[in-house]
């Protein structure tokens, strides 16, 4: 037997002190594994549970509550799997309404609580689901992009599903999406679902006969100095850009519609009557003076310092003719009329800041190439057009997938002072777009913070990963265009500037045509064409007198009373005229019981903030009355007047005395001429229908 | 050491260990040479083998960490689909739910570097000491090839989290391929099973990663050990010495 | 040979010692035949168990205090920059910076490997007799003229990487052909064979490029220190 070596006890003490070292190592991990950071907001849980609960029932659940990871599991979403509710445990329980995070029940959306287990948490408000520790979850780590979105903008993941300009309930981004297209985002960037965005900006052929090169020069200098409240962004052009720009565009000439007549100065008109004819025509239902006005279209106040007074008188004779695209109607205004307006609006808005036409300009070929070259340059052709030529748009970088971009891709240069997050960026970007490098493009739009929420909650709503169809709302897309000689009408009185029909057109009226045969008789209508009465004094958007033919106005009436009708709306319920018991329980029902007084105004008597009903009878159809009082928000869903869940009787009852209350005469005159002035200032109130 | 003896000198244990468990040189001898696992061992080994500046035990750390890499690895299977994204969710999953996943990709990865530098460390060794020299020829060209599987092993399971560093690395690897005159794109699109880095080259690389390679090592670990016995032990620090050349009687 | 007689007998008597013809170069097996010998068991099995014990202690410290990193999800349009391979490739990838693909890629590895697995087929790399302990001056003079255009072609590429240890190990290679050097450098240096020389370049020149690639390279494969920019 070989001798114990000396070394060998040495060699088994090693052996043991190994051993131990390696049994501890590999006890640690499952140890940190046992006490992970949730078990910790588990256990308070639990003893809030307790804390609150009401019954025993709630004491048993509390104690039957077992440690362990929750989680949503969304297979249709990529497998998403959310695990907030590891630790947010009180989402669903409105016992912990009051309680403080992460156990606080989730505010009632649209959405909580039905849609819980449909969506999950990460796909409205971002982070990493699948994680189970704070940093991680919430998205705080370097390797995850899409952290938590701050609360201010949660509702850009509205936009992720619902991908319409105006979505319910999400008036921040309804507001910043309707400002994306106000602004002219899509004329430099291409964003998804946009592609068909038309520029409102004013065609720039044929300038020269429209402005002076000093006005344009003032304009390009610093566009919201002269005008506040401009869409046109400021540029910051140096002087010499501007100089160049200027020979260029003054070189564009006019198309051939553009034509301003023969060759001299149109007579002076009649001032006075002008005023008379602006309010008559009611140019602040779209355009503002001094700010008052509906806002849809450009601010008047200065506009005869801009432009020239031939031109003037032109374009007032036929919009259409110089801005193909233009929203504003074409007035059937006589000559005098023309040059009445002209004569007011040129002596009236006038701005006395404004440069003072200079000396005419000397055309230099050099200038218009490098004039050329800035109008490119700054992608000027994403809004403005001009006659002829085909420059490239949409210059500015794609923002598809902006909303999601990783923060590690975003140039912050030099901007030091932000932190490294999306949200901060995008808002910096809107609001100083040049302040991170020199040699950037994008011009300074003057944002208000409030805009720049807006904005910022929009860009975020762009997602980067499309979301699944079953949960798209996709934006609708009106392709209907009224038929035949109608469409014609429409198209040169610019209904759809304000109304809606069939999803198409703008916003500013608040109803919808669709069912205008069923809703009002075609009497009324052919005369409410030729010569609008007020509605509704509350708004200072009111339908304007177009001075359309009597013919034409015949022939509008006819189509509406015979296409745009509603089968579900009964079309007469008294075809012998309203029994008189049953106005007279109508009349009680009016006055006593649902004291409609309140907003209806009657024999000058009563609120203004619903339509008049004076000699509603003869503008309304009876079976629509009827319809409308058993449920008015089928008409439109934000219809402010209330469903009161009339019975069939009730309803019939006050259809047959609204139907009954006479027109007084004297008043329907003067409310035809109403004066606009007056109610220029009155704030725009709720919706309703005329 | 009644219970010792109660333990070890009965049917059952006699059927499985042959030899005794006192400390006799009989014993020490059978423990080595009956054992499958121990007989590549010799019964009895040089003092100077033993010593730590023969050979830095480097051979044996890289067989260490081959076999936690096995070990751990074949746990990782137990979670790991190869299919995009799901790989890349597996890896979250092991960081979030797994019970000690973390840890066991931790060690996975380190031991995985660790290997690249204990295998090219332990050819180093053998280069200074000279242990390459006749009749080890050859066992220096399987460790050669060892190594090289190493480094393939290193780089296949380098794709598997399918994150950007994994997909980056491997892209600007396999570019490196396709610098190869004439059989450069070819082979780099068998290797991809595809001209870019994707689906196919995660399975693919998942199937070299967890078979082939495996494998290739395994058999060559054996020839190589086979031949170090083969060829007299390991050759240490005292190998032939220039000084005692011209000694041998 | 001639005054040795071959005889094959296997009976023990009639040849009572038995002769083994060993070639100069062959191991030492024989010259140690009276070293002190140990039992595998305990000796060597205790300090294996031992091994594999630290080394599982060590890498389980590492694991629980270093995380394995996880980058974002693979993307194939957002490029990192730079885009690195792993560390072991870095030198390859730091060569790339420096050589046509062809030559970096493809032909440099490629001799690498085949020079390591040549080896011991050499009688030179076998005899590893040192540099100077055998007639040296044409062996030194044909290295000097094998380095003197691999530097001008180093200076060429701007590879100053593998230049600047190619230098320092061929003038420590020729230090002891100076008269003027220390004697106990040159007792040292000249013992060192020419197969060590060579290997010593080669594992400098790619640890160096290894290290420059991990911590050196930024943006663009710029350089950088890690000091400043971090690591990349």
């Amino acid at each position: 037997m070989e001798p114990p070596e000396p070394s060998s006890d040495r060699l088994w003490f090693w052996f043991a002190i190994s051993s131990l070292a390696c049994l501890a190592a590999l006890a640690v991990s499952p140890v940190k594994d046992y006490f992970q950071e949730y078990r910790g907001y588990q256990d308070r849980f639990r003893e809030l549970m307790f804390h609150r609960a009401g019954s025993l029932q709630e004491v048993r659940r509390a104690r039957a509550q077992a440690a362990g990871i929750r989680q949503i599991w969304i297979p249709d979403f990529g497998g998403r799997v959310d695990r907030c509710i590891t630790c947010h445990l009180g989402v669903e329980d409105p016992k912990m309404a009051d309680a403080q995070q992460p156990f606080r029940l989730h505010p009632r959306t649209p959405h909580t609580p039905a849609d819980f287990q449909r969506f999950g948490c990460v796909i409205c408000h971002g982070g990493q689901g699948r994680a189970t520790g704070r940093d991680e979850a919430h998205g705080l780590v370097p390797d995850w992009d899409a952290p938590v979105l701050p609360v201010r903008y949660t509702e850009a993941a509205c936009g992720r599903c619902h991908e319409a300009d105006a979505v319910p309930e999400a008036s921040l981004l309804s507001a910043g999406r309707a400002l994306m297209s106000r602004v002219g985002c899509y004329g430099c960037h291409k964003v998804a679902g946009h592609e068909d965005w038309r520029s409102e900006a004013p065609d720039l052929s044929g300038l020269g006969q429209k402005t002076s090169p000093a006005w344009l020069r003032a304009w390009l200098k610093s566009p919201r100095d002269l005008r506040p409240g401009t869409w046109m962004p400021d540029f910051r052009l140096t002087d010499d850009e501007i100089d160049v720009l200027v020979q260029f565009l003054w070189a564009q000439p006019p198309t051939a519609s553009q034509d301003l007549g023969p060759e001299e100065d149109p007579p002076r008109g009649d001032q006075g009557r002008g005023k008379v004819l602006f309010s008559e025509s009611r140019c602040i239902s779209c355009h503002t003076v001094e700010g008052r006005g509906n806002g849809s279209a450009p601010e008047l106040s200065g506009i005869g310092s801009k432009v020239n007074r031939r031109w003037l008188a032109a374009y007032l004779g036929n919009p259409h003719a110089f801005e193909p695209a233009t929203r504003m109607p074409r007035y059937r205004f006589s000559r005098r009329d023309v040059l009445d307006l002209t004569e007011y609006l040129m002596e009236e808005f006038t701005d006395p800041s404004a440069p003072a036409a200079g000396p005419p300009l000397r055309p230099a070929q050099r200038s218009f190439q490098d004039g050329e070259a800035t109008y490119k340059k700054y992608g000027c052709a994403g809004c403005h057009r001009i006659a002829g030529r085909s420059d490239p748009v949409q210059t500015g970088p794609d923002l598809t997938g902006i909303g999601e971009k990783p923060a590690s891709l975003l140039d912050f240069g030099r901007r030091d002072d932000l932190p490294r997050r999306l949200p901060e960026w995008l808002a910096a970007k809107v609001s100083q777009p040049r302040s991170f490098r020199d040699g950037l493009k994008m011009p300074d739009f003057g944002f208000t913070e409030a805009d720049v929420g807006a904005l910022v909650t929009a860009l975020l709503s762009l997602p980067r990963e499309e979301v699944p169809e079953r949960l798209r709302d996709p934006a609708p897309r009106p392709r209907y265009a009224p038929p035949g000689r109608f469409g014609v009408l429409v198209s040169e009185y610019r209904c759809l500037s304000c109304h809606q029909v069939g999803g198409a057109g703008e916003d500013i009226s608040t109803a919808p045509l669709e069912a205008e045969g069923s809703r009002v008789r075609r009497d009324w209508l052919k005369r409410y064409l030729l010569l609008p009465i007020t509605l509704r004094p509350v708004l200072a958007e009111r339908m304007i007198p177009l001075r359309m033919p009597e013919a034409e106005a015949a022939f509008m009436a006819d189509f509406m009373d015979n296409v745009y009708r509603d089968n579900g709306i009964p079309d007469e319920i008294f075809p012998a005229g309203p029994p008189a018991d049953q106005v007279e329980r109508g009349r009680k029902l009016f006055f006593e019981r649902y004291g409609c007084q309140a907003c209806h105004m009657v024999g000058g008597k009563g609120g203004y903030y619903g339509p008049l009903l004076d000699g509603a009878g003869e503008r309304l159809r009876s079976g629509w009355i009827f319809w409308w009082l058993r449920g008015p928000q089928r008409w439109r869903a934000d219809v402010r007047e209330p469903d009161y869940g009339l019975d069939e009787t009730d309803a019939r009852d006050l259809a047959a005395y609204v139907g009954s209350i006479p027109a007084p005469k004297p008043a329907a005159g003067r409310a035809a001429s109403g004066d606009p002035s007056r109610s220029a200032g009155s704030p725009r109130a709720g919706r309703g229908v005329p | 050491m009644d219970v010792l003896r109660a333990l070890t000198e009965n049917r059952l244990w006699r059927s499985v260990v042959r030899h005794g468990v006192r400390g006799t040189n009989r014993n020490r001898v059978m423990l080595v040479m009956e054992n499958i696992f121990l007989h590549l061992h010799s019964a009895k080994v040089r003092r100077r083998s033993l010593e730590i500046s023969s050979t830095y035990y480097l051979g044996g750390i890289s067989l260490t960490l081959f076999a936690i890499l096995t070990i751990t690895g074949l746990m990782l299977m137990l979670y790991y689909h190869p299919s995009v994204p799901q790989a890349y969710d597996d890896m979250k999953e092991l960081q979030f739910v797994v019970s000690n996943g973390v840890f066991l990709r931790n060690m996975h990865r380190w031991a995985a570097h660790a290997m690249v530098l204990a295998v090219f460390f332990h050819m180093l060794r053998v280069f200074y000491h000279k242990a390459y020299r006749p009749p080890r020829e050859f066992n220096w060209v399987v460790g050669v090839v060892l190594l090289l599987l190493t480094l393939l092993l290193s780089y296949t399971g380098y794709l598997l989290p399918w994150d950007q560093l994994a997909f980056w690395g491997v892209s600007v690897g396999t570019n490196m391929v396709k610098a190869m005159p004439v059989l450069g794109p070819a082979f780099r699109f068998l290797l991809l099973g595809g001209n870019i880095v994707g689906e196919n080259a995660l399975l693919r690389f998942y199937v070299l990663h967890c078979v082939f390679l495996p494998l290739a090592l395994v058999l060559g670990v054996a020839v190589h050990l086979w031949r170090v016995r083969k060829d007299g032990g390991i050759a240490g620090s005292s190998g032939l010495r220039r000084a005692d050349a011209g000694k041998i009687p | 040979m001639s005054q040795f007689r071959l005889e094959k007998n296997n009976d023990a008597r009639a040849v009572p010692r038995r002769i083994a013809l060993i070639r100069r170069e062959a191991p030492a097996r024989l010259l140690e035949g009276r070293e002190e010998v140990r039992m595998a068991a305990p000796h060597l099995l205790v300090r294996e168990v031992i091994l594999i014990q630290i080394c599982v202690v060590v890498l389980a410290v590492a694991s629980l205090l270093f995380d394995a990193p996880l980058e974002g999800i693979a993307d194939p349009s957002n490029t990192p920059n730079p885009a690195k391979a792993p560390w072991y490739f870095l030198g390859l990838q730091e060569l790339l910076h420096y050589f046509p693909p062809i030559v970096a890629g493809v032909l440099l590895p490629a001799l690498a490997i085949i020079g390591v697995v040549v080896i011991p087929y050499f009688r030179i790399n076998v005899e590893a007799v040192g540099f100077y302990e055998r007639p040296w001056r044409r062996s030194l003079a044909i290295l000097g003229a094998v380095t003197a255009p691999v530097s001008v072609l180093l200076v060429a590429y701007r590879v100053w990487a593998v230049l600047v240890p190619t230098l320092l190990i061929f003038s420590l290679l020729a230090l002891p052909a100076v008269p003027r050097c220390p004697g106990a450098w040159r007792r040292r240096l000249s013992r060192v064979p020419l197969s060590d020389w060579i290997m010593t370049w080669f594992v400098a020149v790619a640890s160096i490029l290894t290290l420059i690639g991990i911590f050196f390279r930024g943006p663009g494969w710029t350089w950088t220190w890690p000091w400043r920019d971090g690591i990349f």
